[in-house]
C-alpha cells in the first residue's frame, strides 16, 4: 500500500449531503460525529465542502428537485472518492415509496444508486451511530483500494 | 429553562470526570458493560434493552398466513400466490425496524434481534439481506383458487375446534369437513347448499 492509500484509508474526510429525508438520518449521523462515538480516532472528520472530501454520506429519498444538485456535488468531489448510502430512504425509497407496482412517490427522484455510483448501503430508519460508522470504515477500505 | 442549563451543567461536569467516548468496535456482548471501565463508567451502548434491529424468519415455525405482509409499514414483507404457493420475499433494505412484524406474528416466527451493523457494499454481497421461502398453498376443491397455506390450515383447523364448546364440537368438524378446503367465494356461493349458516348452532 502506498503513502496516498494509507493516508485516504486513515484519514477519510466525510461531506453530509441531505437529499430530503426526513432529517432522522441526519440527527444520527450528527450524533456519529459527537465525542461519544468520537469517529476521530479513526481519522473521519466531517467538512463543510464536498472539493476536500473523500466520502460522501447521501441521506434521504432524494426529491426530483434535487437530482441535478446531488449529481453536482458529487462531480465536484476529488476522485478517489466513495459514497455511502445512509438509511432505508437512500437504498430503496423506505417508507417514501408505496409499492415496485404503483411507483414511487410523486416527489422521487429514485434511490441514490440511481443517480450516483454507491459504495456501501447502510440500513435502519434510521440506522444506529455505530452502523453509520461501520459503514464510513467499510467505505474507507473501499477508497484505500482505488487510486 | 434554568433547570435545563443546571442539567447541562452536571452533564459537562459528569463528563469532565472520565472518558466519555465508547468503545468501538464494541466488542462481546456477553460482557456486562454496565460495570465501571473507565474511572467511574462509560457505558457500552451498542446494545441496550429493547433494541430493535433486523427480524430475523424461522422458516419452519411459520405457517403461512401472510399477517406480517398485511401491517409491514415500508413493504419489507411482499407475498405473492403462484402456481399454488405462496412466495414470500423480504427485502431488508427497506426495513424501518419498527417490529410491527413481531407484533402480529400468531406463530411468533418472527423476532427483531439486536443486530444492527448491517452495512453491505453490493447487490451480490454476503451481507444483503434478501430472503425467499415458499408454502405450499391448499386449493379450491371447485375453482381451483388458492385457499389458505397447508401449515395453517392445519393448526387452525384444530384450534378453531379445540376453543368451541363441547356441544358444537362435532358439528363444527363436520362443517370444517365440508367446506374447509374452498375458496372464500365457492363458500358464499354454496352455503345454502351444504348447510353452514350458524344458525343451526343456537
Ligand atoms: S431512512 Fe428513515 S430516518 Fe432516514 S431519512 Fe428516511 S425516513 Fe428519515
Ligand atoms: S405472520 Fe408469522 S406465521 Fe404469518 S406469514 Fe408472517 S412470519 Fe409466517
Ligand atoms: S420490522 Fe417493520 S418494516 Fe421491518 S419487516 Fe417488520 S413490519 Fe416490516
Amino acid at each position: 500500500m502506498g503513502l496516498k492509500q494509507k493516508a485516504r484509508l486513515y484519514s477519510p474526510w466525510v461531506f453530509h449531503a441531505h437529499c430530503s429525508g426526513c432529517n432522522g438520518c441526519g440527527i444520527e449521523i450528527a450524533a456519529a460525529l459527537n465525542p461519544r462515538y468520537d469517529p476521530e480516532r479513526i481519522g473521519v472528520t466531517l467538512h463543510n465542502n464536498p472539493r476536500h472530501a473523500d466520502i460522501m454520506l447521501v441521506e434521504g429519498i432524494v426529491a426530483k428537485q434535487h437530482v441535478p444538485f446531488l449529481k453536482r456535488t458529487y462531480d465536484q468531489m476529488p476522485t478517489p472518492k466513495a459514497v455511502v448510502a445512509i438509511g432505508s430512504c437512500a437504498i430503496t425509497g423506505g417508507v417514501f415509496k408505496p409499492d415496485d407496482d404503483k411507483g414511487p412517490s410523486y416527489t422521487q427522484g429514485g434511490p441514490v444508486d440511481r443517480i450516483i455510483p454507491v459504495d456501501v448501503y447502510v440500513p435502519g430508519c434510521p440506522p444506529k451511530p455505530e452502523a453509520i460508522i461501520d459503514g464510513v470504515i467499510k467505505a474507507a477500505i473501499i477508497l484505500s483500494k482505488r487510486e | 429553562m434554568v433547570k435545563g442549563k443546571i442539567k447541562l451543567l452536571k452533564e459537562a461536569l459528569e463528563s469532565s470526570k472520565s472518558i466519555q467516548t465508547l468503545d468501538y468496535p464494541g466488542g462481546d456482548p456477553q460482557i456486562d458493560y454496565s460495570k465501571p471501565r473507565f474511572g467511574s463508567g462509560a457505558k457500552y451502548s451498542h446494545i441496550c434493552e429493547g433494541l430493535r434491529g433486523v427480524p430475523q424468519y424461522s422458516e419452519e415455525d411459520c405457517c403461512g398466513c401472510a399477517a406480517c405482509e398485511s401491517v409491514c409499514t415500508a413493504n419489507t414483507i411482499k407475498t405473492e400466490d403462484v402456481n399454488g404457493k405462496r412466495i414470500f420475499t423480504i427485502d431488508l433494505g427497506r426495513c424501518v425496524f419498527c417490529g410491527r412484524c413481531e407484533e402480529e406474528c400468531p406463530e411468533d416466527a418472527i423476532k427483531l434481534t439486536s443486530r444492527f451493523e448491517l452495512a453491505y457494499t453490493g447487490p451480490d454481497s454476503q451481507n444483503l439481506e434478501k430472503v425467499k421461502f415458499e408454502r405450499d398453498l391448499i386449493l379450491c376443491e371447485r375453482c381451483g383458487n388458492p385457499v389458505a397455506p397447508v401449515k395453517q390450515y392445519e393448526i387452525y383447523s384444530e384450534k378453531v375446534v379445540k376453543n368451541l364448546g363441547e356441544k358444537w364440537r362435532e358439528q363444527s368438524k363436520e362443517d370444517i369437513e365440508k367446506a374447509g378446503k374452498l375458496c372464500r367465494e365457492c363458500r358464499r356461493r354454496n352455503a345454502y347448499t351444504l348447510n353452514l349458516h350458524t344458525r343451526k348452532y343456537y
